[in-house]
């Protein structure tokens, strides 16, 4: 474990971690346009946090998406009373030590665009070889992951209407949705598509 | 999917959340609520002859059971600061982990010493009356650590295995002092195997039950 003083915390200046701890703030009592703000001003220091402990450009974007989902569900736990940067470094670092942890283990390459529209498209405009490799993409998802896309993507349903037909929280329905996302990435990157 | 897409998706329609309650709130939430149900525990289970028996009014009784309520005291702050990320933990994580764990060690070392081979040997520590403090492990530890670990889940921590550790190592102090008012044996060999070795043989599991069912970030 080790630890960063508030003077160390990179890229943020104490008029930036006051608003956005205001920002929080507000995004803890339901504000949207608050919490939009927030997520957008703190991409870019998130990313130069981590652009200096990653090699790879993808990875760093990889990594971003990943802290912005867990600190959407981290978000009941910051306190008013804490510096906003050491929450938000906090769920940075342990990011970034679970995707490297990962990638020493998989070792796996991540292909970029939005694929499953382009695959869609071509399911129906009657490509049966690149409809049966997302058919058989979508069967290697877990369950929960495999039904939210399906869903989502395939049917047309709204996140919101998702959550509420599966009984889960909007935001297990988006996490799930990213995590199904990037499991395809990877799966569907093997058999050489891009 | 591109970030900005993602913000806006995550953005989109948010619900408010109840924060957690402020640090010193869920450290006496967590100290005093463990504290009222082994004195709950006490006043309805244990003998009152031994609950206040003549060993617990000696100095070593004393001194032992203050140094395993700092030790409680120490861990119960870890862990409290361990439930929500923070990238300045040396302070309020390493520090009172370590020095709640060293206290530990220290007790532990010294009941070895005070043992002596004679005891091991006679097979002092293994008759069957020493089984009651399997059920006052039971009572006095394991059912507090479910509720706490429950209770575990809603917060939102990074280091889940050091929080198990240092959440445990704070139930099982508290309770450790709670079995000196059920049993009577002050044996150091007894006091080594069935109130002082199940903490650490807990506080390490503890680091798996952490990583196990306190929900990943």
């Amino acid at each position: 474990m080790t630890s960063e003083t508030p003077s160390q915390a990179p890229n943020t200046t104490p008029p930036d971690q006051a608003r956005w701890s205001d920002l929080m703030r507000a995004a803890q009592r339901g504000d949207s346009a608050a919490y939009r703000l927030l997520l957008t001003e703190i991409t870019p220091a998130i990313q130069a946090f981590l652009h200096r402990r990653l090699i790879q450009k993808d990875q760093v974007e990889d990594v971003t998406q990943e802290t912005l989902l867990a600190l959407h569900k981290a978000r009941h736990s910051y306190l008013p009373d804490q510096p906003f940067a050491h929450w938000m470094y906090g769920i940075a670092r342990h990011k970034m030590i679970d995707f490297i942890r990962k990638q020493s283990r998989n070792k796996s390459h991540e292909a970029d665009g939005d694929f499953i529209e382009t695959f869609a498209e071509d399911q129906a405009n009657n490509m049966d070889e690149a409809g049966y490799d997302l058919t058989k993409a979508i069967n290697t998802l877990p369950e929960k992951q495999r039904d939210i896309l399906i869903l989502t993507k395939i049917k047309g349903y709204s996140m919101a209407e998702v959550a509420e037909k599966k009984g889960m929280s909007e935001t297990a329905v988006k996490v799930a949705a990213h995590r199904g996302y990037q499991r395809l990435k990877i799966w569907l990157a093997k058999d050489g598509y891009e | 999917m591109d970030t900005n897409d993602l913000i806006t998706s995550l953005s989109g329609d948010i619900k408010p959340v109840k924060p957690l309650p402020s640090f010193w709130m869920r450290f006496a939430l967590l100290c005093g609520g463990t504290a009222v149900f082994i004195s709950l525990g006490i006043l309805l289970f244990a003998d009152p002859h031994i609950a206040t028996g003549g060993h617990i009014h000696t100095t070593g009784f004393i001194i032992e059971n203050l140094l395993i309520i700092i030790a409680g005291l120490l861990a119960c702050y870890a862990a409290t600061a361990l439930e929500v990320p923070d990238t300045y933990i040396r302070r309020r994580v390493i520090i009172p982990l370590l020095t709640g764990t060293m206290i530990w060690s220290g007790l532990i070392g010294y009941t070895c010493m005070q043992s002596g081979m004679d005891l091991w040997l006679s097979g002092a520590a293994i008759p069957e009356q020493n089984l009651q403090c399997l059920g006052h492990i039971h009572l006095l530890f394991v059912f507090p650590l479910v509720a706490v670990f429950i209770g575990l889940n809603r917060s939102a921590p990074v280091w889940r295995g050091y929080l198990g550790y240092a959440a445990t190592l704070a139930i099982t102090s508290f309770g450790a002092v709670g079995m000196r008012f059920f049993c009577a044996d002050t044996l150091p060999l007894h006091l080594l195997l069935w109130h002082f070795l199940p903490v650490l043989a807990l506080s390490v599991a503890g680091i798996f039950l952490g990583r196990l069912f306190i929900k990943h970030l």
